[in-house]
């Protein structure tokens, strides 16, 4: 027969002699007492030292094992460095108050819980809202029976399907970097050559000429078929994969990891994606700039190729698929440079502004805080001026992004199909 | 040695950053680094801010007044520990704590961008 905690608590009680009753209160009392708790950061982590344009420092941790970034100040990294397991929150706030001369515990219990989530502690997360779920779901199934349990489920996978939609992972390769690297170092490095530079802003100076320079209508009306309508796919495919192959090469012209990579859907379109998350460790803010630049960077050089190419352009089906690949890039330089969403526009503006997380809080501040300030009249700092106006356009531009995307849903799933179905009754009746 | 990247930039290893950072903030002569002066503290000093850490209601008296709240809950503390709290900085600290995006560039060209460029030509 098993005991319960209780019971078995109940037994040791009675078993032991009266003091050492006493020593397991002292104990459970040492246990929860959170003076005396002694944090212990983990042993393998990764730091550099960075400053903002206006000369203040901060410190970029890094948890290569679980892939976790935190920004820390001067104070905070105090903290970090007396977090041994030696040294208890109590002994922490004397050293703090000594250096600093003031009691640093708010500042204590904040970076204890964020240092805790993000995996910077030994003692490791529990993911409790997780195990809280499951745990409700067996007691309902219990007690409720399976209709109930099978409706949650079905409700339960409906709003995760959404979400993914809106933002999932489709394919994921995690072991990108080393391919990456390998490709920089044989060859992939000349593209970052100071001639090469050069080249680039000739080509694109170039394209934009050449695209205004094109005669109108110069394809005339010609039949479609399913080859140009092939080449021009293959064509956004490698326009795809050149955008972020420019982000992952870039990141590694500045000596950074390529976390991962792979296709998902963002905001109901299918989308490809590299993670280049470690730019956080570059002090220089124009290099984590110039990574996020460098795909949008890619359309406009790619655009300008295929403007050139549009001129010498010896059949209307090759002016064709150099046409649409053309609009297409230009259109994906500017679409990409928008920073109300999470474009490489948004990256640029947050390290040019030095706000990390710039998107989250201002939609917080817009959510908690511009209220109440604006009905007291309170005056704005530079911080939250950037956070009312950010926050009210991008949270504006999402919303209309998202409302269109769920109204325009049934018509997006019928083109998918049209395209798809016609594509191929062309490809099978095609003459060859 | 600092080693260099593919990207022919300059990096140095943990332990030459940890040293250097140690440096950059050893403490002036004469004066002991934070945590050895810990050693020469009172034990009234060390009860009081247990209290302050375990007591919410004590902490935001001592916040209030650090001395009133010290000597009326009878802490027995140094002068010198008396005048470091009649200069504590009672005042919010800000927090330069901040968590950080996940840096994950998306470009996408679904079948419909397809379709809807290929009806231009119509």
């Amino acid at each position: 027969m098993s005991l319960g905690l209780w019971e078995k608590l109940g037994e040791r009680v009675e078993e032991a002699p009266g003091e050492a009753t006493l020593n397991l209160w002292e104990v459970l009392g040492a246990k929860v007492d959170f003076a005396k708790y002694r944090p212990r950061r983990i042993s393998h982590y990764e730091l550099t030292e960075s400053k903002t344009a206006q000369g203040q420092v901060y410190y970029m941790l890094k948890n290569p094992d679980a892939g976790t970034y935190l920004r820390l100040g001067e104070q905070e990294l105090f903290l970090w460095n007396m977090m041994d397991g030696e040294h208890s929150v109590r002994d922490m706030s004397i050293a703090f108050l000594l250096k600093y001369g003031a009691l640093p515990i708010e500042l204590i219990i904040n970076m204890l819980a964020t240092l805790q989530s993000k995996a910077f502690l030994e003692k490791k997360p529990v993911n409790l809202y997780q195990k809280t779920a499951q745990a409700l779901l067996r007691r309902a199934m219990q007690s409720k029976g399976v209709l109930y349990v099978t409706t949650l489920k079905v409700v339960g996978f409906v709003v995760k399907a959404f979400f993914w939609l809106l933002g999932g992972n489709i394919v994921t390769l995690r072991n990108i970097d080393r391919p990456v690297s390998i490709f920089y170092r044989r060859g992939g490095r000349l593209l970052f050559h100071r001639a090469a530079q050069y080249a680039y802003i000739l080509l694109a100076i170039l394209g934009i000429v050449a695209l205004f320079a094109r005669p109108s209508g110069s394809q005339g009306n010609i039949a479609i078929g399913a080859s140009t309508v092939t080449f021009i796919y293959l064509g956004l495919i490698g326009t795809v994969l050149i955008h972020e192959g420019a982000h992952a090469l870039t990141c590694k012209h500045y000596g950074r990891e390529v976390k991962e990579g792979g296709l998902s859907f963002y905001l109901g379109t299918l989308a490809a994606f590299v993670d280049t998350t470690d730019m956080w460790m570059e002090p220089d803010r124009k290099h984590r700039m110039a990574v996020s630049w460098a795909g949008p960077y890619s359309n406009l050089i790619l655009g300008a190729l295929c403007s050139l190419g549009i001129l010498m352009a010896p059949w209307p089906e090759v002016d064709m698929v150099l046409t649409s690949l053309a609009m297409v890039n230009f259109i994906l330089f500017f679409t990409n440079l928008n920073p109300l969403l999470e474009w490489d526009g948004y990256y640029m503006l947050m390290d040019y502004l030095e706000i990390p997380c710039l998107r989250k809080r201002s939609l917080d501040f817009v959510r908690n805080h511009l209220w109440g300030k604006l009905k007291a009249k309170a005056s704005f700092n530079r911080e939250e001026r950037i956070f009312a106006v950010f926050g009210l356009l991008a949270g504006l531009w999402t919303a209309v992004v998202v409302v269109g995307f769920i109204v325009f849903l049934p018509q997006r799933i019928m083109g998918w199909a049209n395209s798809i179905s016609g594509w191929v009754s062309k490809l099978l009746t095609e003459p060859r | 040695m600092p080693f260099h990247t593919p990207g022919g930039h300059r990096r140095y290893s943990i332990e030459m950053l940890d040293k250097y950072l140690e440096s950059t903030r050893a403490a002036p002569q004469g004066e002991a680094p934070p945590v050895e002066r810990l050693l020469n503290l009172s034990e009234g000093l060390q009860r009081l801010i247990s209290r302050v850490l375990r007591d919410v209601a004590f902490r935001a008296q001592f916040l209030g007044d650090p001395i009133g709240a010290a000597l009326g809950a009878g802490f027995d503390l140094r002068e010198a520990e008396l005048a470091a709290l009649k200069e504590m900085d009672t005042q919010q600290l800000s927090a330069a704590l901040e968590e950080l995006d996940e840096r994950v560039s998306k470009s996408g060209v679904g079948i419909e961008d397809l379709a809807g460029l290929l009806a231009l030509f119509h």
